[in-house]
């Protein structure tokens, strides 16, 4: 006896339904195709699909009015215990189809028929409105994951719209993926290849040692900080890529540092002018009083001091002068043409007696009979000044021969004046930093040695208002080596020889 | 005492078949072109029958909301398969489990009660896992230990042993058939619907009941698998009803099967003692 229907009736219905269902977007469409089908199965007067509730959701034919009051106990039944059942009516039978998926019901299909369905028939529509259930649940599934997506969509836009407001640029990256977030900032603001391929080799190593990391970058003078944490993804590790614009910081910390140093400039030339003064003070003040009891000698000798002292003072005064122009860019040069040979022969002999006195011996040498060049004399002159003296300042007290050589060349197309000492030395990580304003390599030294601590930049200014460059080599406790380079000129130039009337 | 296998199927060769009704029923039910009419035109030769069967249709087990009064009816609301099960009851029952037979050492009435309580929650199973024809359970969990009567009826003595075993060891039917090496009631069960012409759904599955996995390839391995769970929770609901004594062995497979997993299980148990409590009028025919 046949057991499985395979007649090829309900192989054509299976088929036709499979179609529409695969086509199924909403869930009100099942009941259509459903209804297409049993009309198809049995010959009906008129079909419905009613909710849960018993509302008609959809009849055929349309406009069609039926009354199912007095049936409503057998369509709750039916729900209830997933039996389709065949009651009399007036017009025929009324057949009622529930639509259950694991015992839960979703509606009932109620059909009126004029002949009595035959056994195959009543089975295979229950065994399509089962299958139009189990469609129907997993689309109402479907629509709820979608409704989750949705929730869960709005949720990754809200907390994106929070990263998107961070200043810092955020991206998240994946070895499997690559990029796989990336915030506002970092779409708007990070277009330095250079910067991004920094920061995703850092990622990288983030996601290979699972350990945080931070690193710098610096282009043109604007430094980024580049900080990456290891994130856990399901079963990837991706690494959350931070890198903030320091710039502003680091320029911060420049100014407190400039801020720092000129409080302390401030206490080192008061300490620089009072001394003079106050010998000035102390000789005159003692002069005054005891003018009758003074031999001619000891009064040379005060006198001689009184002039030394403000001479120191108003070396000291010229200095500042000299750097206030600096600062106001008001340092001019009055070039004409002088031999420099001799001019650096005159310096050194100038400076002869005070190296002396400082037990430092202080030499010059060089090949060149004479050398004619456009240059500030004067200027020059306190370059020289300025070098020599710093050797002598910072010769090492304890040394047998302190010396100090100045030489001088010629070098491509310019001069070169090397001024070499043996004294104390600079630390190889303040060299670019004793040019700098206010600097002084050891601010212990401040009492040791005397200074504004505004030669170097005024020097450096000099030079470099000359087109040339300036620049030392050192080792502490060795000696130190200045380096002055400056290009030779035989034409006047426009916008030079400006006057200035500044004592160098 | 020990009898051959083949001496035993032949001795249900020679049961008698069902009588005609019965048979008519089961051919009419299996006919897809059937109608209403017929299959109540066939049951209405029996008058008895058909009242038990409208007595049971309107049982609260039901719970049809009207009072069904001609067949026609019962077989439009509950379907013919429903119907053709109920007949299927009364027939088994008035066959086997009418007269008890002092020859019998075991209590029919429980057996009985094993039936039904199979038969119920095989149909509840459906119910529960969304199968759409659960008749079809209902009918094979009724059946599924007629081969247990058969051997009390065809050799009482070798069934009186078998329970006398089986209880004294805490064992359970099927091993203490293994132990004695007796057919499995299964296959005496499924050998004698053969013999009925009973679909081949029903005998599949009473051949099988014991051991889903070798009907496993079958197209109606569902069935099996669900019957076979009914089974195993009728025995801890009612232990020793069924002769079968002993913890039962659940085949995992068969949970596999039909994708149900333990707290389904105890879900089931519960809706099916409800339902149990409403199958008083199946359980006392």
């Amino acid at each position: 006896m046949p057991e499985i229907g395979t007649s090829s009736k309900i192989i054509t219905l299976f088929s036709s339904f499979i179609m529409e269902l695969a086509n199924v977007k909403k869930t009100e469409d099942i009941g259509e195709a459903l209804l297409k089908l049993v009309k198809k199965l049995v010959d009906c007067e008129w079909i419905l699909f009613l909710s849960k509730n018993k509302e008609i959701l959809l009849k055929d034919p349309k406009d069609i009015e039926i009354d199912l009051k007095k049936h409503e106990d057998m369509i709750d039944w039916s729900m209830k215990t997933s039996n389709s059942a065949f009651l009399d009516d007036s017009d025929g039978k009324v057949g009622l189809i529930p639509m259950t998926k694991k015992g839960e019901a979703f509606g009932v299909i109620a059909l009126l028929i004029k002949e009595e369905p035959k056994l195959e028939d009543m089975d295979t529509l229950r065994v399509f409105s089962f299958l139009s259930s189990v469609v129907l649940e997993n689309l109402r599934l479907y629509e709820e994951l979608l409704e989750k997506n949705k929730l869960v969509e709005e949720t990754k836009e809200y907390l994106k719209n929070i990263l998107d407001t961070f200043p810092e640029m955020v991206f998240v990256y994946s070895e499997k993926d690559g990029m796989v977030f990336k915030n506002r900032r970092f779409e708007d603001e990070a277009d330095d290849e250079d910067l991004i391929n920094e920061a995703v080799s850092i990622s990288k190593q983030v996601i290979e040692t699972g350990m945080r990391r931070i690193g710098e970058y610096e282009k043109n003078g604007v430094f980024y900080s580049i900080t990456s944490e290891p994130l856990k993804h399901e079963n990837d590790t991706q690494a959350v890529t931070t890198i903030v614009n320091v710039t502003s910081t680091k320029e911060l910390e420049r100014l407190k540092e400039l801020d720092r140093m000129k409080m302390e400039f401030i206490s080192n030339i008061s300490h620089e002018l009072r001394t003079p003064l106050a010998a000035i003070k102390a000789y005159s003040e003692t002069i005054l009083t005891s003018l009758k009891d003074l031999d001619p000698d000891t009064l040379k000798d005060f006198m001689d001091t009184i002039y030394n002292q403000s001479r120191h003072l108003e070396e000291l005064l010229n200095e500042l002068l000299d750097f206030s122009r600096i600062e106001q860019k008001a340092l001019k040069l009055e070039k004409i043409m002088v031999d420099v040979v001799s001019l650096c022969r005159e310096a050194v002999n100038s400076m002869m007696e005070y190296a002396r006195s400082k037990g430092v011996e202080l030499s010059f040498e060089t090949d060149l009979d004479s050398l004619e060049t456009l240059v500030d004399p004067k200027r020059l002159k306190q370059v020289l000044f300025n070098l020599i003296s710093n050797g002598v300042k910072f010769s090492k007290k304890d040394l047998e021969e302190k010396y100090v050589k100045v030489s001088l060349s010629k070098e491509d197309d310019g001069f070169l004046i090397v001024v070499e000492d043996n004294g104390v030395g600079i630390p190889e990580d303040k060299k670019d930093r004793i040019f700098e304003k206010f600097y002084r390599v050891d601010s212990s030294l401040t009492y040791e040695v005397s200074g504004t601590g505004l030669g170097l930049t005024i020097t450096k200014e000099i030079v470099e208002l000359h087109g040339g460059r300036i620049w030392v080599e050192s080792e502490v406790g060795k000696g130190s080596r200045f380096f002055v380079w400056i290009p030779i000129e035989k034409v006047q130039n426009d916008g030079d020889g400006g006057q200035d009337s500044g004592e160098g | 005492m020990m009898v051959t296998v083949d001496k035993i199927l032949e001795k249900v060769e020679d049961l008698p078949s069902p009588d005609f009704v019965v048979q008519r029923i089961v051919q009419v039910a299996s006919n897809p072109n059937a109608s209403a009419k017929e299959v109540s035109q066939v049951i209405s030769t029996d008058p008895s029958l058909s009242s038990r069967i409208l007595k049971i249709a309107n049982s609260a087990y039901y719970g049809i909301p009207r009072k069904i009064s001609i067949l026609s009816e019962a077989v439009m609301i509950l379907g013919f398969k429903t119907v053709r099960n109920l007949a299927l009851s009364v027939f088994t029952y008035d066959r086997f489990f009418k007269k008890s037979d002092e020859k019998s050492p075991i209590d029919r009435k429980r057996l009985w009660r094993h039936f039904v309580v199979t038969a119920v929650i095989a149909e509840t199973l459906a119910s529960t896992v969304g199968y759409p024809v659960k008749e079809e359970l209902f009918i094979t969990g009724l059946l599924h230990d007629i081969g247990k009567i058969i051997y009390d009826v065809i050799t009482p003595k070798i069934l009186a042993s078998a329970y006398e075993v089986a209880s004294r060891m805490k064992k359970t039917f099927t091993d203490v058939e293994g132990d004695l090496g007796i057919p499995h009631h299964g296959i005496i069960g499924a050998k004698l619907l053969e013999k009925w012409n009973f679909p081949d759904l029903i005998i599949t599955t009473v051949e099988n009941h014991h051991s889903p996995s070798s009907a496993r390839e079958s197209v109606y391995s569902e069935i099996v698998s669900m019957v076979h769970i009914s089974d195993v929770l009728a025995n801890l609901l009612y232990p020793g009803d069924s002769l079968s004594f002993g913890d039962p062995h659940l085949d995992p497979e068969a949970l596999n099967d039909i994708s149900i997993k333990p707290k389904g299980l105890l879900n089931l148990l519960e809706k099916s003692k409800e339902m149990i409590s409403k199958a008083k009028e199946l359980l006392d025919m």
